[in-house]
């Protein structure tokens, strides 16, 4: 690491409290990236044009008094996903401005931070794996018929402790779900039989997870310096296979890019590491933010004018969302 | 009226015309036939058909004994002959010649009336009035014959007399020196040439004349030009005359329709000539010899010239020689022509409009008739055109523009119109199409002949400019634009050629080579920190161009690039120009101004140039904004020593490659060549960066709302230039800016500012960062919180922070642009303050309804109305203080008498008041302070305060003055957070003390000003160490400069001194001062004797009117100090009381000393 990092490309600015959740806009057919949506402390939604600049639309996402954006998700122009802390997950309706609700799912009863997550098993059915009910369980919604499949939940709540993220996997065409819980277990959950699969430990605290599926590469960042690189294996067995230590503890967010050679994750000291999928080697720490990075997310392909590969966003809680074209 | 009544009315003049034969009787006839004429016309107004007239029957009778009067009298009077001529003129206007014979007979007779005996060829020497009748008559003649006459006229048999005749009249012409002559014998050659009849005769009467015409063409033309080109002297209808006649000959020999049926395979190119003798010797070879002559008879038949016509055998037989049509003699013919075209051409600066308008004509037909008989002429004539679309007379400009229209759409008409085009009667079906046919080449030809003229052109073209001859210069210019725009829609195809506009744009950046000689060009700011100042612009220089001077020349190149920029494929163009741009560096600045006249029209939205896409555009745009606002070009330095202004850098940051930016330079290491450039080069830097700066307005006016995506990357730098201290660049910078904003649909600067922040502050922060790297970034800010609203306030916060940041880091470097942000910041934060205190009266005190409120307000002058109303009553009441002391001594001496416990009484009473009043306000601000939180931005002026006073130690100068500012600003700022103001000021005392003792009297002079505004905020709190440790050593330096000031005059250089500078200072300020502080007695009376010694004739002009405002100012509040002060001025004297109960005293005057006038006054009137 000789030369030094570089800046960010761009950093967006408008945000009224820290930005918790990131997402880029998938762009109608055929054209490059170029809107961004991030989700504050306080309940707002925003969405920058990012040939301008521009903030483009501003919008409460919260009912009540404001509560954290956590999640954001986006797989079609017109739907947005976003789950509010204490309230719920919403599909909003991009096309209306302000957009509007189009379905709402309870979070019945979680009050963590943990993420939901949305897969498509197959073109009719569309799953959301959402928190709840209470601190343990998740439950597997079909969205399209707003049918609650079923609800996940450990045999033994109180060794797990409360769930901290939810991410659907496709291991060998079987579409399952990781749940990460506070006691360091990732359960991989089979949704038809409600039965766990495979399952193994990592030693600390976890607070984020990601998993790349074509790379089988999976990373949990923790409260601590230690950081798991996880995989699973087409018998649905899912293992630690390395462990990387990063110099100050606590990662809030990890993202693996969407060609899968390298993951990034966010840090607690305001600084957001980079890593190599191949060795797990550091190669890059991007200093910029004053505050802790909150989220991460990549863009698909290109964004005009900012980056010719993908395009890495990060949100920090000083409010801040700094844009960079780093190794493409 | 019948033939017959006339005759009888006539036939008794006519009859004494036959016996007398004299000038009397002519004269009586014409008046006979005047009569008749008149008779006539009447009668035609009731019924006559107005064509024939009786005259044409009697012409042969009346003329008879005329005729014979001149045959039989070869030797008769001038005069007679006068009145033969132009009673023949009457007779013949009337009639209509159908008899050759006759014709002939007066023919004859007119020229051997002007025929020399002796030698025929030459004019016989006669009066002047006969000439004219004579030729008048002749015109008439010729024009009233009839067709059968005509044909005959033109006729081989009669050639040789109309050639004699056509000498003599060009002799005419050109020798004589009338104008009347002149302009009637050029009538009688256009008579000859049957001008105004030839568009309505037949084909064949038209190819008739035509080739009767071909003979005399060279004596003809060259005659006519001679008479043309006589210079401005004569008469312009001469001229313009002798244009139109030499035009329809030319026209009429060498017209594309007539040598098209003389000449075999006439106007085809050489290649297709050598390959049609090619073809048809293979065909010789192959066909037989037999089918040959067949085909030979066929042609033959086609082709009536190439067997000889019955009529014409007939001809042969006499010995006329007449001059053979063939291509060789077009050829030479058109070679000769093009050396008068050449010289008729020089006519396009008659200071006549009509010669100018006719040449417009002329010009027109020649391009229009013979564009392939006269190839060599085309441009010459195109350019004529296009030179006169400029002219200042209407007629003419509306005419040429016309022409040129009508050309164009000649020229891009579809093949197929052009069968349709009215070609001459009798014209057989097969030559039509041809003609057709013909007429494609041809402009595919004339084509090719404008490309390579505009080739040739751009190569001569930086040859001419560097004659500095603009008058040639503008004509070249012109001449091409005149090519250019014909060529339309053509251009983009010469325009794709790389080596075409490779070579039309250099020679334009030639051309345009900007003059960078003015001294006017390093202008800089006199004051950079006044940011109130409005910038004076109307000094500064223009674009100025070494090759020449005349404003047509740009504007005439600012069209040429329109169309490039129209027409153009204006992506090649913009990317040669790039090209240009980066492998040239000497004529960068001309290709950024020829880039700047070509996007001018090349990119506007609004007209919606078809065929471009926004793509296309914004691509366009794109790749120039990146060439300009490479570093190379954009960050050139523009001053001579980089310490100047913005860059100033200590040695110590360029130990690092990096920290080697464009602007970091030591001027004391040598090492550093950017250092060391010279004067021209930095004016030429100078110059760069504005064309550059105008090169980016011109995208943003071109663009208008789609230059929003370009903002982030040009704003920031285009605000830093706005910042320069180069008044030029400054000026550039935020012209560019408005049209930014206005392209933004902003109203002003500050709206696309405060509107565009999220745009720029990242790179700003960036750079903030970078401050080595980025040396004028702090400019960016300061143009930011000068042009924005208080808006930005708050989100400059964050910037301001790294700022301060920055300063930590390099508070040794580059703190003077980092100082100078800071000062820009603070004075914005007390502007903000300002309009917060004012608005507190009216608005109610929760903060975030007056910050509301502030926005509300739509009127930027309220603040100026508050700030004003403040003032005022601030003002009011000092005065009223001023009122009530002025009038209390009165008062008080008349109770007690005692100078001193007045004295005493009064300051009491002064402070008291002031203690109250200060109690009251600080009552006010607590409460305040109690509800409101400490807003950030008085944070961070409490924090910029606290690093002044660390910095305050610097030792430099320039940064000591600028720290000065900010505190003083700082002060101001906090006026209404005694809180936060009066710990920091504690922090800042010390430093500023120890400053009033720096040995710089400037900064004293400034330290003394801040003193000042901090006692008049917080005077209560510093007053007690102001008066033991600022008032005594100003009034010791006082003393002492005093003595040293006396006697010293201008020319001693004294007023130069720091010394003498200072005094002023100190005096200027020190009523500010004293107001607040309310010194003791001693101490007054102290000062007060100090700036009276200054009241002395001997002191200089200025420091004594200064040391007199005071003293005067000093009288209001201190009368008594004063009076005595002046009295010991006073020689020695008595003073007795009005009252006798007291003693009168004794004044120990100083003597007798010359005080000023005004002085004496304000003594006189204090007593």
């Amino acid at each position: 690491m000789s030369a030094s990092p570089p800046d960010p490309v761009f950093v967006l600015r408008g945000a009224s409290g820290p930005v918790t959740s990131l997402t880029f806009i998938v762009p109608p057919n055929g054209k490059n990236v170029q809107k961004l949506a991030a989700g504050t402390q306080n309940g707002y939604i925003l969405i920058w044009d990012l040939q301008t600049k521009c903030l483009l639309q501003e919008w409460s996402a919260s009912d009540g008094e404001g509560s954290t954006i956590q999640w954001l998700y986006n797989e079609t122009p017109q739907q947005l996903w976003t789950q509010v802390r204490y309230e719920g997950v919403k599909m909003w309706d991009m096309n209306e401005s302000p957009p509007v609700v189009m379905a709402e799912f309870s979070l019945d009863g979680y009050l963590g931070f943990g993420q939901s997550d949305v897969v498509s098993v197959n073109d009719w059915t569309k799953l959301l794996g959402i928190p709840g009910p209470g601190q343990e369980g998740v439950s597997v919604w079909d969205v399209e018929k707003r049918y609650k499949i079923c609800s996940l939940l450990p045999a033994d709540p109180k060794s797990r402790g409360s769930l901290m993220q939810t991410r659907w996997v496709d291991v060998a065409g079987q579409v399952s779900l990781v749940v990460v819980y506070e006691s360091g277990h990732l359960s991989l959950w089979d949704w038809k039989t409600s039965t766990i699969t495979g399952e193994c430990q990592v030693g600390e605290n976890p607070i984020c997870f990601t998993y790349h599926n074509t790379k089988r590469l999976g990373v949990v960042g923790t409260t601590s310096e230690k950081v798991y690189i996880v995989t699973i294996s087409d018998d649905l067995a899912i293992s630690t296979i390395q462990e990387i230590t990063i110099t100050n503890p606590g990662l809030s967010c990890c993202v693996v890019r969407p060609d899968g050679k390298l993951y990034v994750t966010a840090g607690w000291d305001s600084r957001i590491r980079i890593f190599s999928s191949k060795k797990h080697k550091p190669i890059a720490v991007l200093q910029y933010h004053k505050k802790t990075v909150e989220c991460l997310a990549y863009s698909v392909g290109d964004v005009e004018h900012l980056s010719t590969g993908c395009l890495l966003a990060a949100g920090s809680s000083d409010k801040s969302v700094s844009l960079w074209n780093i190794f493409n | 009226m019948d033939s017959r009544e006339a005759f009888a009315l006539l036939q008794g003049a006519s009859v004494r015309v036959a016996k007398e034969g004299s000038v009397k009787s002519i004269r009586r006839l014409k008046e006979e036939l005047k009569k008749v004429v008149t008779l006539e016309n009447t009668a035609e107004g009731e019924g006559g058909d107005g064509w024939t007239s009786c005259i044409s029957d009697l012409k042969e009778y009346l003329l008879f004994p005329v005729i014979l009067i001149l045959k039989t009298h070869p030797n008769c009077s001038q005069s007679l002959e006068e009145e033969i001529a132009s009673l023949i003129k009457a007779v013949v206007e009337r009639s209509v010649i159908e008899d050759f014979k006759f014709f002939q007979e007066v023919f004859t007779q007119l020229f051997l009336l002007l025929t020399h005996r002796a030698s025929p060829s030459k004019v016989r020497e006669t009066s002047e009035e006969c000439k004219e009748a004579v030729l008048g008559a002749a015109t008439c003649l010729l024009t009233g014959c009839g067709s059968d006459v005509r044909r005959q006229v033109y006729g081989d048999s009669f050639r040789p007399q109309l050639g004699h005749a056509i000498h003599l009249t060009l002799a005419l012409a050109t020798q004589e020196k009338s104008t009347a002559i002149k302009t009637q014998a050029i009538a009688t050659l256009g008579a000859m040439s049957q001008m105004t009849a030839f568009p309505n005769l037949t084909h064949s009467d038209q190819q008739f004349i035509s080739t009767t015409f071909t003979n005399f063409l060279p004596g003809v033309s060259m005659g006519l030009t001679k008479v043309a080109t006589a210079g401005d002297t004569q008469n312009h209808k001469v001229t313009a005359a002798a244009i139109d006649v030499w035009c329809h000959v030319v026209v009429m020999v060498m017209r594309d329709s007539f040598l098209l049926d003389k000449v075999p395979n006439y106007g085809e190119s050489d290649t297709l000539k050598s390959l049609r003798t090619q073809f048809a010797l293979t065909q010789l070879r192959q066909s037989k010899d037999r089918k040959q002559e067949v085909n030979r008879r066929k042609e033959g038949k086609k082709n009536k010239f190439d067997l000889p016509e019955p009529e014409e055998e007939k001809e042969c037989v006499r010995p006329v020689v007449s001059v053979e049509v063939n291509g060789e003699w077009v050829r030479q013919t058109a070679e000769r022509l093009q050396i008068l075209v050449e010289s008729l051409r020089c006519l396009v600066s008659h200071s006549h409009w009509r010669v100018r308008l006719s040449l417009v004509h002329w010009a027109y037909h020649l391009l229009t008739h013979c564009s392939r008989s006269l190839e060599g002429s085309v441009i010459v004539t195109i350019e004529v055109i296009a030179g006169l679309r400029r002219d200042e007379i209407e007629e003419v400009r509306s005419a040429a523009e016309d022409s040129l229209q009508s050309i164009r759409s000649e020229l891009h008409r579809p093949g197929q119109h052009t069968k349709a085009q009215p070609q001459g009667s009798g014209e057989p079906r097969q030559t039509q199409s041809q003609v057709s046919e013909q007429q494609t080449q041809d402009r595919q030809g004339l084509m090719d002949i404008l490309e390579e003229r505009i080739f040739a052109l751009a190569t001569q073209l930086p040859r001419v400019c560097r004659q500095q001859d603009d008058k040639k210069t503008l004509s070249m210019v012109r001449g091409l634009g005149g090519c250019m725009s014909v060529l339309g829609e053509r251009l983009r195809q010469v325009l794709a050629s790389h080596s075409h506009s490779h070579r039309l744009l250099l020679a334009l950046s030639c051309l345009l080579t900007l003059d960078t000689s003015h001294p006017n060009l390093l202008q800089e700011k006199i004051s950079d920190l006044d940011l109130n100042a409005e910038v004076e612009v109307a000094h500064l220089p223009g674009k100025s161009f070494q090759y020449f001077r005349d404003c047509w020349i740009l504007e005439e190149v600012g069209r040429l690039c329109q169309l490039v920029g129209r027409y153009g494929d204006l992506v090649a163009t913009v990317d040669l120009c790039l090209h240009l741009l980066h492998h040239t560096t000497h004529t960068r600045k001309e290709t950024l101004l020829l880039l700047t006249l070509i996007l001018k029209h090349g990119i506007d939205v609004k007209k919606g140039v078809e065929e471009q896409t926004k793509e296309e555009r914004e691509h366009v745009v794109r790749s120039t904004l990146e060439a300009a606002l490479s570093p190379e070009i954009f960050n050139a330095l523009l001053y001579i020593n980089p310490a100047g202004d913005s860059a100033a850098t200590d040695t110590s940051s360029s130990d690092s490659p990096l920290d080697r930016g464009n602007q970091t330079t030591s001027s004391l290491l040598a090492i550093n060549k950017e250092g060391n450039l010279s004067v021209g080069e930095v004016r030429s830097n100078v110059v760069q960066v504005w064309c550059a700066l105008d090169l980016l307005a011109a995208c943003a006016r071109g663009l208008g709302a789609e230059f929003r995506s370009f903002l982030s990357s040009v704003l920031c730098q285009v605000m830093e230039k706005a910042g320069e201290a180069n008044l030029l660049v400054a000026n550039a910078a935020t012209n560019a800016l408005k049209e930014i904003a206005q392209a933004m649909d902003h109203n002003s600067v500050g709206e696309l500012i405060q509107n565009s922040v999220p745009h720029f502050w990242y790179p700003l922060s960036l750079r903030l960062k970078r401050l080595s790297q980025y040396p004028s970034a702090p400019l960016v800010l300061q143009v930011c919180l000068q042009h924005a609203q208080l808006d930005v306030l708050a989100f400059t916060e964050e910037l301001v922070g790294e700022v301060l940041t920055s300063l930590d880091v390099h508070h040794n470097s580059s703190a003077h642009p980092l100082l100078r942000v800071l000062l820009v910041y603070v004075r914005a934060a007390a502007r903000y303050e300002t309009l917060l205190t004012s608005n507190k009266g009216s608005v109610s005190s929760s903060q975030c309804k007056i910050e509301e409120s502030l926005k509300c307000t739509p009127d930027p002058n309220y603040g100026a109305v508050a700030k004003f109303l403040c003032d005022y009553h601030q003002n009011h009441l000092t005065l009223k203080q001023c009122m009530e002391k002025i009038s209390a001594p009165d008062n008080v001496e008349c109770e007690s008498g005692s100078g001193s416990t007045n004295f005493q009484n009064l300051a009491n009473q002064a402070q008291k008041n002031e203690k109250e009043m200060s109690e009251n306000f600080d009552n006010i601000n607590e409460d305040d302070e109690q509800k409101q939180e400490i807003p950030r931005h008085i944070e961070l002026v409490v924090e910029v305060l606290e690093r002044c006073s660390h910095l305050l130690y610097l030792n430099e100068r320039r940064t000591r003055l600028l720290l000065l500012d900010i505190v003083l600003g700082g002060c101001e700022a906090l006026a209404g957070w005694e809180d936060q103001r009066l710990p920091v000021l504690h922090k800042l005392w010390k430093p500023l003390m120890l400053r009033l003792q720096d040995k710089d009297n400037a900064v004293v002079g400034r330290v003394v000003e801040v003193v000042a505004e901090m006692v008049r905020t917080s005077g209560e709190f510093l007053r007690r160490r102001c008066l033991t440790q600022v008032l005594p050593p100003l009034v010791s330096f006082l003393e002492v400069q005093g003595i040293i000031s006396q006697g010293k005059v201008r020319s001693s250089g004294y007023y130069l001194s720091p010394g003498y500078r200072t005094q002023l200072q100190v005096l200027t300020k020190l009523p500010n001062m004293i107001e607040s502080l309310m010194p003791g007695p001693s101490q007054l009376a102290q000062l007060v004797n100090v700036v009276a010694s200054y009241c002395h004739i001997k002191q200089p002009t200025q420091l004594c009117s200064t040391a007199y405002a005071m003293l005067t100012w000093l009288a209001h509040k201190y009368p008594h100090h004063v009076w005595l002060a002046l009295t010991h001025l006073q020689p020695p004297g008595i003073i007795t009381p009005p009252s006798h109960i007291l003693p009168s005293i004794k004044v120990r005057g100083t003597g007798p000393q010359e005080l000023p006038k005004e002085i004496m006054d304000l003594y006189n009137k204090l007593c």
